[in-house]
């Protein structure tokens, strides 16, 4: 159930010797909710790829060479480094 | 679920009052000495405050609670658990006892003026229903409460929804381990033991 809602390291961890009736007893259960969440996650991981995009494009602007020189200048470098390119 | 929740209502005004005879298993110092919790600290607190103790469990003993943190107690009865994570926390920190019984909440505060803690509030809610803000805790603690939320699930959101990202919860509770008599009125005793 905890970890249905988002809970994670959820356990639980050991009885307490105090029961209220013959058919429960008592126990102990921790749980953390993580450090990060996933939509932040997925926000984090969108803001580095809009980074390396940012790269990308400023890497392949047209200056003293063009852009396809240097897409083909990138790609003999990724082979001979064994990269797939 | 409204004849549990009256019975449940109705069984907490009583503990409110007197908890002696209403529990089948040690409630006031003695139950705080069952659980191990810190006689240091237990014996910075009134005898009187101790007399309310009626948990099932010692959530301390699952983590530590840091100074200056800031705590939330769901179900905190006459809230010697809150004073307890309230002597933690130190008066950096900061603790909020919620209960869904009125005259818990009361004898919560009566409680809390007999100490000297000006960090510790009380409110009343249901667990289902914190009223509360997102993200607000780094800690919650409970003790004997989720077996009587009829919505555990919502409940357990709501925990989620108030802590903070990397917060714990440390919670003592009842499981059922057999299968509880068809009789209502036994059903209804029990879910509020």
């Amino acid at each position: 159930m905890m970890k249905q809602v988002g809970f994670v390291e959820a356990e639980m961890v050991s009885e307490t010797g105090l029961n209220s009736s013959p058919v429960t007893k008592g126990a102990l259960f921790r749980a953390s909710k993580p450090a990060v969440s996933i939509p932040q996650q997925r926000a984090d991981a969108m803001d580095s790829l809009s980074k390396y995009r940012e790269f990308f494009e400023a890497a392949y602007t047209e200056g003293a060479l063009d852009r396809k020189t240097k897409h083909l200048i990138a790609l003999g470098a990724s082979l001979s480094a064994g990269c797939d390119p | 679920m409204k004849k549990i929740e009256e019975g449940i209502r109705g069984k907490y005004a009583k503990v409110a009052v007197n908890p002696e005879r209403l529990f089948k298993y040690p409630i006031g110092r003695a139950g705080l000495e069952t659980l191990k919790y810190d006689p240091d600290i237990l014996q910075s607190l009134p005898e009187a405050v101790l007399e309310s103790f009626c948990g099932v469990g010692n959530p301390f003993s699952l983590g530590e609670i840091k100074e200056g943190e800031d705590v939330l107690d769901i179900g905190c009865g006459g809230g010697v658990d809150t004073m307890i994570a309230a002597t933690m926390v130190g008066p950096a920190g900061r603790v909020v006892g919620t209960d869904m019984s009125s005259e818990m909440v009361e004898r919560a505060r009566q409680n809390l003026s007999l100490t000297h803690f000006n960090n510790v509030s009380y409110q009343e809610s249901s667990a289902e229903d914190l009223p509360l803000p997102d993200q607000s805790f780094d800690v919650v603690i409970s003790s004997g409460v989720f077996n009587l939320v009829s919505d555990k699930v919502k409940a357990l959101k709501e925990v989620f929804r108030v802590m903070k990202p990397g917060g714990r919860i440390m919670m003592a509770d009842q499981v059922l381990t057999g299968h509880l008599s068809e009789d209502v009125k036994a059903r209804v005793d029990n879910w509020a033991g």
